[in-house]
């Protein structure tokens, strides 16, 4: 996991060192506060950045793998289209109505971890009208 | 004593009865955990009034915690990280065709183990929150600073892993508005984050979708079929002999006062308290006994199972006494009081006593429903193992979305589920432990406010309000000491390897 944890040392740093710049921009009033609105945000960013930066050395020590290997390809596409669906299925929620919505997206995950038709059908349909019922009857929550 | 009438109202005991069996099947199916369940369901308890929702997390904790061992006992593989230990005799005995026993023995000793971890909390619960009620800014800034050293502990294999994993928690508790002058920070407009980014929507991401994501991307279609694990239709006899119950006597006395002190340590749950009294135990047993550890020993089952369940009084002792959690599921449940509007720490104590009995009380039923749940249910549960792990994952995508819309009807909340999903499955697959990024995002707050608080207070010389509190400097003494103490250890340790 060389290259993905010297790519997450990479990406942390530069988040934090721009929210470190962020910090800049907050109004102080030191009139009710001696340390600042900023002060605790800056000490934990400027430790991340330090901590990050021991971790990034000792990843380079690591030994050499790609960040995904060639093995690792079909099930990661198959990931990445998992948390697609779970996306659609964020998006829709409140615009196409909750049985609907929920039956759909959760008959494509089972597709997607290639669960048999019939019991993914029903599983799909029974799961969210029993979700449905518990929080619209039960809880009187409008999803 | 009207905390008696809530805890025995027909609503309280119904809820309780439902987590038991929620908590059965998270227990008992393989990577579901304590925390996941007690995520998830945590906004559903938010309809419920508090002795009702109280009850049904209880439940789901000590009975996931107990039924960790029923997959770990009959296939080799631990329900929950706490009963990893019950593996090493409960399988054994499996092989030996003695699953029964090593069922009853599980279920008997784990509920054995929790009511003696809540005679603990009992005794010490009020002395210890008489105490903490003296605490002012400062002490509460060394107490939280006390809590975040346990991200040492907590840290896994990579101290400097743990440690960035425990300051972005801190750095996501400075999202939202300024505690102290209400300023902005890091908002970018959003209104959604004014309140700050919500800590169970974050838990559900972690602990739910997360792991969902990463099991799928672990296993993909590999997943072993549970049909072929060869799980018989009865297990036997369950209860144990007397010969057997005076086998475990010693084991089990000397784990039930070891377990809850463990469990009392912020960050330390089952799973340390286990190994730790598995080997003890060993210690103190002799000859033909001592050999029998680790090939199915009643005595080193009875010490593991009691220890999982015997560390929930300690952790609920340092939970409501000084609002610091135990482990990762006490983490929830500090979210789960705050969202009924109380405030875990010494002052519950003070302004609702009432809550603090019924949450005593209802511990003590949980643990009594673990021994006749598992009991009663010993041959009917090890089916439960048999539930093809897709259809959950399924269910569980499902009640993490809509769990976190329904805690403030915010769609805002089930993106952050999502994302905290995502950042879940890279720390997991990168090595980065969840546990510190959880005392941090719940002790971050804590230390912020009162650390400032503490700077106004201390007028001229600011800093004179922590050096004269003997408690503080108590407090930030420990937790210099155990930053230190691990660092010159792995020092010397290298130096040693390399001389």
């Amino acid at each position: 996991m060389r290259a993905a944890n010297i790519m997450f040392s990479f990406v942390m740093i530069a988040i934090c060192g721009f929210l470190y710049w962020e910090t800049y921009n907050f109004t102080t009033m030191f009139t009710q506060d001696k340390i600042g609105t900023a002060f605790f945000p800056r000490i934990i960013l400027a430790l991340i950045i330090i901590t990050q930066l021991i971790e990034l050395i000792k990843s380079f020590k690591l030994e050499n793998s790609p960040i995904l290997p060639r093995s690792m390809w079909p099930i990661s596409i198959r990931l990445l289209i998992f948390i697609a669906v779970v996306v659609l299925f964020i998006s829709l929620l409140g615009v196409v109505p909750f049985v609907v919505n929920a039956s759909i997206s959760l008959f494509l995950l089972c597709l997607i971890l290639r669960l048999p038709f019939v019991p993914s059908v029903l599983v799909s349909v029974g799961l969210s009208v029993v979700v449905y019922f518990i929080f619209r009857e039960g809880f009187n929550i409008m999803i | 004593m009207e905390f008696i009438t809530q805890i025995f109202a027909p609503g309280t005991l119904l809820f309780l009865l439902i987590g038991g069996v929620v908590g059965l099947f998270i227990g008992s199916l393989p990577g579901l955990s304590a925390t996941m369940g007690v995520a998830i369901l945590t906004p559903l308890t938010f309809w419920l009034p508090p002795e009702q929702g109280l009850a049904m997390l209880i439940s789901i904790y000590c009975v996931a915690i107990f039924a960790g061992g029923i997959p770990a006992i009959l296939v080799n593989t631990p329900g929950t990280p706490a009963s990893m230990v019950t593996t090493f005799d409960g399988y054994a005995l499996t092989k030996q065709g003695r699953a029964g026993v090593a069922l009853g023995i599980n279920a008997i000793y784990s509920g054995l183990g929790g009511i003696i971890s809540v005679i603990f909390l009992m005794l010490l619960a009020q002395p210890l929150s008489n105490f903490a009620l003296r605490f002012g800014a400062a002490e509460y800034f060394a107490l939280a600073v006390f809590g975040l050293s346990m991200i040492i502990g907590v840290s896994g294999q990579s101290l400097s892993k743990g440690l960035i994993s425990g300051f972005i928690g801190l750095f996501i508790a400075t999202i939202g508005l300024d505690p102290i002058t209400s300023t902005p920070r890091f908002t970018y407009g959003q209104s959604g984050l004014y309140e700050g980014v919500s800590f169970i929507p974050i838990m559900i991401g972690l602990f739910g979708l997360g792991e969902v994501f990463y099991q799928f991307l672990s296993n993909g279609n590999n997943i072993q079929s549970t049909n072929q694990l060869g799980i018989k239709k009865g297990v036997g006899r369950i209860l144990p002999n007397k010969e057997e119950r005076k086998e475990m006597r010693k084991p089990f006395a000397l784990s039930a006062i070891i377990s809850p002190i463990i469990g009392a340590i912020p960050g330390a749950g089952g799973d340390i308290a286990s190994i730790i009294t598995w080997e003890q135990s060993k210690r103190f047993a002799k000859g033909k006994k001592k050999e029998e550890y680790g090939n199915g020993s009643l005595g080193g089952l009875a010490a593991t199972t009691s220890a999982n369940n015997g560390v929930i009084g300690g952790a609920f002792t340092t939970m409501l006494t000084l609002g610091l959690p135990g482990d990762s599921v006490t983490a929830i449940l500090i979210g789960a009081l705050m969202m009924y509007g109380l405030q875990p720490g010494p002052n519950l104590f003070v302004e609702s006593p009432d809550i603090v009995y019924i949450i005593i009380g209802l511990l003590l039923l949980a643990n009594i429903l673990v021994i006749v749940l598992g009991l009663l249910g010993s041959n009917l549960f090890s089916r439960i193992i048999l539930i093809k792990q897709e259809y959950i994952w399924i269910s569980v995508v499902l009640f993490s979305i809509i769990g976190a819309f329904a805690l403030n009807n915010s769609y805002f909340d089930v993106w952050i589920v999502l994302v905290s999903g995502i950042v879940g499955l890279i720390f997991r697959k990168l090595d980065y432990p969840l546990g510190p990024l959880i005392l941090g995002l719940l002790l971050g707050p804590m230390a912020e406010s009162n650390l400032r608080r503490a700077v106004v207070m201390g007028g001229e010389q600011p800093l004179a309000v922590f050096y004269t509190s003997p408690i503080a400097m108590t407090l930030i003494g420990i937790s210099i000491l155990s930053l230190v103490v691990p660092l010159i250890r792995g020092i010397l340790r290298q130096r040693k390897q390399n001389a």
